[in-house]
């Protein structure tokens, strides 16, 4: 595969291989946001999602020696990322159980919303928006999340989607129609 | 084709047309072709309003901003990785672990194995004192794993990957 027709990610990934440590900053540059927004949305708690990320950006670091630009960078990243957040999920549900998780994660997101020169209601509605939507997305199966959020906040196109989560393209069509419908469902009432 | 006179994609399980056109990701022939048969079907219609709504809802699900210490923490976390001695390098994921830690968990079966591994080679040394065995780098065990771990996934992409995501690498 010539270097000319790599994808820029894939390039600077070929150079933290030979040691350019310039380059892994550049790709933390690019990804950094959207891969802890992604997990924020996913575990719908802030510090988690932070700790997450770097866990992400410290395997592909780890796997720079042996990196080969096989598949498209972002694709491997955020299936990296939809593991440890999957996990996580599960893991938590185990040791906690649902109703506690759901206080924990009101608790880590409870800083959200921010004043941007709003009046105390207009920053009131917006609260409590942010909280309805939230929780509807808080309320699908963890993979109908994770589909939702890469289609909705990533642009990613189905079948990248359908990489990243180890499923076919019409099941992830399937995914997010059935989720779209749920929240549809759950929030017709702010239509 | 897609107008008023063919089949409704409600019906033809084509529901990534509806989602394509609330997201704007219709290419504009087929996004007119579909506002024909929206202007006919009021199923679709609908469904495509309400789509839209939530779609724009969902904006307000803004995320927070990146702590400013993220990549001084990753850095450290980096630097750790690679200067370490070999002793705390050890018993890192041990630690993590105990503390509930996530992505640790699969590294304390290796140190278990691994320390096991360690113990044997101590006890024979004792006994082989002149002829010593090679010091065995735990974490370079654990870390080969993890980052093979890793790697399995980039590969299990190219087995996955249809010909023209291949040709955009």
């Amino acid at each position: 595969m010539a270097v000319a027709t790599l994808e820029r990610d894939a390039e600077l990934m070929l150079r933290v291989r030979e040691g350019d440590t310039h380059s892994f900053g550049l790709l933390l540059e690019r990804h950094r946001v959207p891969v802890i927004h992604f997990l924020c949305r996913m575990v719908q708690n802030q510090p988690v999602a932070e700790e997450l990320a770097q866990e992400v950006f410290l395997r592909v670091y780890r796997s720079r020696a042996n990196y080969e630009p096989t598949a498209k960078f972002t694709t491997w990243l955020f299936r990296i990322a939809s593991h440890l957040a999957l996990n996580w999920i599960r893991d938590k549900r185990h040791e906690r159980g649902q109703e506690s998780l759901d206080a924990e994660v009101q608790e880590g997101m409870s800083r959200q919303v921010q004043d941007r020169g709003m009046s105390a209601e207009q920053s009131l509605v917006r609260q409590s928006k942010f909280e309805e939507i939230r929780r509807a997305i808080d309320g699908l199966p963890e993979k109908q999340r994770a589909a939702v959020l890469m289609h909705k906040y990533d642009e990613m196109e189905y079948s990248q989607i359908a990489s990243v989560l180890e499923c076919s393209e019409s099941a992830v069509k399937s995914l997010l129609f059935r989720a779209y419908e749920s929240l549809r469902a759950r929030l017709a009432h702010m239509a | 084709m897609l107008d008023h006179k063919m089949t409704c994609p409600l019906q033809t399980d084509n529901t990534d047309i509806l989602l394509d056109y609330c997201s704007r990701s219709l290419d504009p022939d087929r996004r007119a072709m579909f506002e024909r048969h929206m202007a006919h079907c009021a199923e679709c219609r609908d469904m495509a309003s309400a789509q839209s709504e939530i779609w724009m809802a969902m904006d307000a699900f803004e995320a927070e901003p990146v702590s400013a210490d993220f990549d001084q923490k990753l850095y450290a976390r980096i630097d750790r990785l690679e200067h370490v001695p070999v002793w705390d390098k050890f018993w890192a994921p041990v630690r993590s672990y105990l503390q509930g830690q996530p992505a640790w968990k699969p590294a304390l079966s290796v140190a278990a194995a691994s320390a096991a591994l360690a113990v044997v080679f101590f006890v024979r040394t004792d006994v082989m004192a002149p002829r010593l065995m090679p010091a065995i780098n735990v974490q370079e065990v654990v870390e080969a794993e993890k980052a093979l771990e890793d790697l399995d996934m980039l590969g299990q992409l190219e087995s996955e990957s249809p010909q023209s995501e291949k040709e955009t690498i």
